[in-house]
């Protein structure tokens, strides 16, 4: 807790340094990545399910406070509560009926429904087609009005799933991912546990979003792809899969790499591909010999 | 009416029938034990009960209340709780933490008091740690119990799966093998433990291969071969039976 203060604190101390556009963007950039591998923690740390299509709640957040925002002309904190209906409720469409699967059917699924809802988000009218939706207006206009607003909703999020974690329902969310069948012979109903933590994961993932829709002004599906669930899932996994803290700097690290690689266009992702098998290799190396 | 009643349960899997018209009922306070040579059915026939397999036939109540079909948790809420022949403990989590998950029930937390820690979150966590350390001291437990449960010695492992059990707060306790692979003392120990459970009116259903524990303790033994029950009755009259002595006590006399 008190790490978490001071690490908090000195993240706060950014724009004493600089009030660079460029930095601050980059930053609220890994924070809102931050929050989104939060989400996907509670699914696929805690509980144990394999999502492979987590950028679908990201986009469902996203559009939901874009189309609002500027069909009906509202400030993006009033779609708020339109964004939590969506982000719930997609969770259930979607968690519901394949909750009852193992989990490597459900990263299957997980993966297919990532991509319907980006496909649907390409064809429909609604979400502005493949060219996506622009004008959205921003929560804070200031780059470093918005850097705080993301650390703030960020560090809010982060403390939000370690309570979870820390809860009855966090634990049945562990006792599911450590033996399934086990947690269901004690009296938890594992169906409704799962479902639970889908939901959240979900709203979390949604509300990333309308953050990221604020941040950029403009979506499109592009932002939404398999891509950004795997590097998601790759931030978890990296993160040590049991621990928040390393879950933050593995999501950090995945998110500001591949920026501060543009000095080398065209080896880009090749070289954040080489950076990303190291540091696995490292971290197992590590585990193996503690 | 029964505690608990088994009418004519039947599993097969594919054309290999493992229970095959098995009955026997349970009342408050009983111990039963089923014994029977390896691949009896045993194991089979308690996740029937549990719900772990849907039997093809036969019905199992509790108070007189259907519960085959409902899912394993649905069942375990009605009062039976169980312990596995190979240990099923959750490894990485606590040994505390572990028999919380049969407190799971009982504790009530909304979402807002755990996201804002309120006073009634504090209160229900603190309850629950100590009732979990309550019931890991009525198990026997001696470790540590903030130890991962996954490190802990083998005897330690099954106190805190017993633990988890009783947390629930059983009417009826299901025991599959509880003193495989453990020491005098602590057999001891779970001799004790379970007359001390049975004397709080839970019945204890319970599936042995050490026929002196199954003498020790049980009021009425079950004899499974082959899906079938083939005896019933107090321990004194199952040791004489000719049919059970050939298809078991003789097995093992051969073997040892
Ligand atoms: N899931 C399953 N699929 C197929 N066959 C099974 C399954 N579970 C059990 N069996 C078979 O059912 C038979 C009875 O097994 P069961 O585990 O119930 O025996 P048991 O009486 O508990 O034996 P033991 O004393 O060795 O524990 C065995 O032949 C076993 O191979
Ligand atoms: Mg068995």
């Amino acid at each position: 807790m008190k790490r978490a203060l001071l690490a908090f604190a000195a993240v706060a101390t950014l724009p004493v340094f600089t009030i660079s556009p460029y930095v601050l963007n980059m930053a609220a950039t890994a924070g809102i990545f931050v929050m989104l591998a939060a989400g996907l923690y509670i699914v696929v740390g805690y509980c144990g399910l394999l999502d492979l299509g987590f950028a679908a709640f990201f986009a469902i957040g996203a559009y939901t406070s874009g189309i609002l925002a500027t069909r009906f002309e509202l400030p993006l904190v009033a779609t708020l509560p339109a964004v939590l209906c969506a982000t719930v409720l997609a969770g259930i469409v979607i968690g519901g009926p394949t909750l009852r699967l193992r989990s490597d059917y459900l990263a299957i699924v997980t993966l297919g429904f990532g991509e319907i809802v980006r496909v649907t988000a390409t064809r429909l009218e609604i979400t502005g087609g493949p060219t996506g939706i622009y004008g959205i207006p921003p929560l804070a206009a200031d780059p470093v009005a918005f850097f705080y607003l993301v650390l703030v909703v960020t560090a809010l999020a982060l403390t939000g799933a370690a309570r979870l974690g820390r809860s009855k329902l966090g634990r049945a969310w562990q006792y599911v991912r450590e033996d399934e069948d086990a947690a269901e012979a004690t009296g938890i109903s594992t169906y409704r546990v799962k479902l639970a933590a889908y939901v959240l994961g979900s709203v979390w993932g949604g509300l990333a979003g309308v953050l990221f829709a604020s941040q950029l002004s403009a979506i499109s599906p592009a932002s939404f792809t398999f891509l950004q669930s795997a590097l998601v899932l790759v931030a978890v996994v990296l993160g040590a899969a049991r621990n928040i803290t390393g879950v933050i700097l593995a999501a950090a690290f995945v998110a500001v790499t591949p920026e501060l690689l543009r000095a080398f266009p065209d080896a880009r992702y090749f070289l954040f591909g080489v950076l990303l098998v190291v540091v696995m290799l490292l971290r197992h190396r590590r585990r193996a010999t503690a | 009416m029964s505690l608990l009643s088994v009418r004519d349960l039947r599993l097969s899997f594919g054309g290999l029938t493992v229970v095959n018209g098995v009955s026997f009922d349970l009342e408050p306070a009983e111990i039963l034990a089923v014994i029977g040579p390896n691949g009896a059915g045993k194991t089979s026939a308690f996740n029937c009960v549990t719900g772990v397999y849907r039997p093809q036939r036969g019905s199992v109540t509790v108070d007189g209340r259907p519960i085959t079909g409902l899912p394993p948790s649905r069942i375990a809420g009605l009062g039976l709780a169980r312990t596995f022949q190979n240990l099923r403990l959750f490894p990485a989590m606590s040994a505390e933490d572990n028999v919380r998950a049969g407190l799971h029930r009982a504790t009530r937390q909304a979402l807002w008091d755990v996201l804002l820690h309120t006073p009634r979150y504090r209160r229900s966590e603190r309850e629950s740690l100590e009732q979990a350390r309550h019931w890991l001291d009525v198990a026997g437990y001696e470790g540590d119990p903030g130890q991962p449960a996954g490190t802990l010695p083998y005897g330690e492992q099954r106190r805190v799966e017993l633990a988890r059990a009783l947390a629930a707060g059983p009417r009826v306790l299901l025991l599959d093998e509880p003193a495989a692979g453990l020491n005098h003392a602590e057999r001891s120990g779970l001799v004790r433990l379970i007359r001390e459970v049975r004397s709080t009116g839970v019945a204890v259903l319970m599936i042995e291969h050490d026929m002196g524990l199954v003498l020790e303790l049980a009021d009425r033994v079950a004899v499974l071969d082959r899906g079938r029950k083939i005896a019933d009755g107090p321990p004194d009259e199952i040791r004489t039976d000719q049919a059970v002595i050939d298809a078991y006590l003789g097995d093992a006399d051969a073997a040892a």
